[in-house]
């Protein structure tokens, strides 16, 4: 903590180009596109407090690993390995379509009929309801820092409405517990009226941009939005190196 | 059906074509997505999954802003009309659909800008099957497009079949497409 009312981020730089941190409560929307290294600001977000860690795109080891080879600590993470539990969920589904080839092709005509014509077994489409162990885990646990990485996976099998009331409701409890809220997402994909519901429900907005200049890739950080603290508003361009995401020429808008 | 699909009976048979009127606002939407699903393959070689869920968020999210307000109860008819005329004409793409009842329809897509402007047909493909897919399953949960090939005019095209009610068998498409997408890759890279 910084002091009674922000939260640190976690990347020293960061607090310095929003003043000190994050408020105590805030749900932070941070838009990235690939190759502008989301995954390692995420994954640096969670170096410091208490965190409880949503990863889809990568399983626990393979963000561990990377933490580990940065230098970073995962022992304060708890993390939901969403990712692994899905490629379970598929490897499951095709061991189960293997199963029921191999006992088909054992069955008599007679079963067969008796099974229906494609003979398969009542149904291979259990799955576990991702968004209710999103929404279940941040209404029970108390961290300090949620992070969300990343909401495309919710959004690619669940509808926008059902997203948001989530998201809505995840926003409700971390104001009750004074935490820090992260919701990563890719920008360009679900639409310009989805951003800007997102954009609303937000108290922060940072993005991450990649400029190509000629031969070369500029990437910038920008703080968009910060409710109530339109001073915090800046831009800085940023690298990364064996320190992870590293912060330089900071520029305030306001 | 409107004028956005032209329906033409011939004999026994009937068929319903698209009427393509390239709107650039949705096909710059659609090269943006395109590209964040080419890039997140880039970047993360062998995760087809990441892909695979870039494209069908894609759809869903077309299904949010162009389709959703046409009905509350869906029928294969109900979703096949604006999915042609707000999504498939804006995006300049040429389909004639050989079945619609109320619960399956088939076409074949015979001119796709993705497919001839991105040089990278396999790519272009997952992401089609996966924005389509998106679009169906908002609409119908328990759905599932079977991508298959067919024979038209004597040259090959790609069929998608759309059903209300997939089977357990239907189930599997999504992982067969991305184990063909796997497959003709790496024999491209071969």
């Amino acid at each position: 903590m910084i002091n009674d009312e922000f939260i640190s981020t976690g990347i020293d730089k960061l607090d310095i180009l929003l003043e000190g941190g994050i408020l105590q409560g805030f749900t932070t929307l941070i838009f990235g596109s690939p190759g502008s290294s989301i995954e390692i600001l995420s994954k640096q977000l969670s170096t410091t407090g208490s965190v409880l860690y949503f990863t889809t795109e990568e399983t626990k080891d393979e963000v561990v690993k990377t933490m580990t080879r940065f230098g970073w600590n995962p022992e304060n993470i708890d993390f939901v390995d969403i990712a692994s539990k899905y490629s379970q969920n598929i490897l499951t589904r095709e061991k189960k379509r293997e199963s029921i080839y191999e006992q088909r092709s054992k069955l008599k005509i007679k079963e067969l009929i008796e099974l229906g014509s494609s003979g398969m077994a009542p149904s291979v489409r259990e799955e576990e309801d991702f968004l209710a162990i999103l929404s279940n885990k941040i209404r029970v646990s108390s961290f300090e820092k949620i992070i969300i990485n990343s909401l495309d996976f919710f959004l690619s099998r669940y509808s926008q409405e059902e997203v948001l009331r989530t998201l809505h409701a995840a926003k409700v409890n971390n104001i009750e517990k004074k935490g820090l809220l992260f919701i990563i997402m890719t920008r360009g994909i679900h639409g310009d009226i989805f951003e800007r519901r997102m954009e609303g429900i937000a108290d922060c907005i940072i993005e991450l941009e990649v400029i190509q200049k000629g031969s070369t890739f500029e990437r910038f950080l920008a703080v968009k939005k910060m409710r109530n603290y339109a001073k915090k508003i800046g831009i800085a361009r940023y690298m990364i190196d064996s320190d992870g995401l590293v912060l330089e020429m900071i520029e305030r808008i306001m | 059906m409107d004028e956005s699909l032209k329906k033409i009976e011939s004999g026994d048979r009937t068929v319903w074509i698209t009427q393509p009127n390239e709107i650039e606002n949705i096909l710059d939407r659609q090269k943006t997505a395109f590209n964040i699903a080419k890039e997140k393959l880039a970047s993360e070689p062998g995760k087809i999954e990441t892909a695979m869920q870039v494209s069908e968020a894609f759809g869903r999210g077309l299904f949010e802003d162009f389709i959703k307000k046409n009905s509350d109860e869906w029928t294969m008819e109900k979703w096949v009309k604006p999915i042609v005329g707000n999504i498939f004409n804006p995006m300049g793409t040429t389909a004639t659909f050989t079945k619609i009842s109320e619960d399956e329809a088939k076409s074949l897509i015979f001119r796709c800008h993705l497919h001839e402007d991105s040089k990278e047909p396999h790519i272009a493909s997952l992401f089609t099957y996966g924005f389509l897919r998106g679009m169906l399953l908002s609409a119908f949960p328990d759905g599932e497009i079977l991508m298959g090939s067919s024979m038209a005019q004597g040259a090959p095209m790609i069929e998608f079949t759309y059903k209300k009610n997939a089977t357990d068998e239907d189930k599997l498409e999504r992982e067969r497409i991305k184990e063909v997408f796997m497959n003709n890759t790496k024999k491209a890279e071969e």
